[in-house]
């Protein structure tokens, strides 16, 4: 094979194709990870909330309480990986080396919360995720002072009845 | 591009803007080649997805690749 290689590559012409490639687009927003960390909350509580009518309901019941906890448990786990993917882009891709001297929590508090996303997800746990959605919001805060930018935190508007971290 | 292509790979690549979807292709941006699968297609715009999900930056961060900048596509993998 080495020597087909050898023979090709003396007639036509070559390149170098890049896989990982990281074309900077010089977007990016803490919004998602806070928005997911909020829908991980709500599909907790609602897991949570979910109850028979009583205690050996009829199969139909059952039916639709497994169809439901699928659902839920299906969007939770979407959310949860999302905010270790928005994460994920901000600690290896925004962030910097000065924006982690100035920040030296920084590092940590990504840390704590890709945990807290798995732990969300293995468990029904409304405790993990508050701890998630509040490391999210802090995330946010620093992103947004790294713009030189004042972040602000407002009603979220949503049914888990948070806070949500923007910029004035 | 893994577990399709490591580091280091040679593919031969067949100059075509003609793709199909799971075709393998070369687009070009930023003067820089990259190599990436298609995973939607439109009329003149691709969203290209590498097969590395978690590592792979991709169409879901760049967003879609219009027809122009497609080089061609895999047709021999080394």
């Amino acid at each position: 094979m080495k020597i087909a290689y050898r023979l090709l590559s003396r007639f036509l012409p070559t390149n170098i194709a890049l896989a990982h490639c990281d074309i900077p687009c010089g977007i990016y927003d803490p919004h998602g990870a806070q928005m997911a960390a909020h829908t991980v909350l709500r599909m907790t509580n609602m897991l949570d909330e979910l109850k028979p009518s009583r205690e050996e309901p009829e199969f139909e019941e059952r039916k639709k309480i497994i169809s439901q906890i699928s659902r839920l448990t299906r969007v939770k786990e979407k959310h949860g990986e999302m905010i270790e993917e928005e994460l994920g882009t901000l600690e290896n891709d925004y962030f910097k080396k000065e924006h982690y001297k100035k920040f030296p929590e920084l590092k940590k508090l990504i840390e704590e919360a890709v945990e807290l996303s798995i732990k969300t997800r293995q468990n029904i746990d409304a405790k993990a995720c508050e701890e998630m959605l509040k490391k999210t919001m802090q995330i946010a805060e620093i992103f947004y002072k790294t713009k030189d930018l004042e972040p602000v935190r407002i009603s979220s508007g949503y049914p888990t009845q948070g806070q949500i971290v923007s910029h004035k | 591009m893994s577990p399709f292509l490591n580091q280091g790979d040679l593919v031969i690549i067949f100059r075509t803007k003609n793709v199909k979807k799971t075709d393998v292709v070369v687009f070009e941006k930023d003067e820089d080649f990259y190599i990436k699968r298609v995973s939607k297609l439109e009329d003149s715009r691709y969203f290209l997805e590498g097969d590395n999900k978690k590592e792979s930056k991709d169409s879901r961060k760049f967003g879609w690749i219009p027809k122009q900048q497609i080089v061609g596509k895999v047709v021999y993998k080394f």
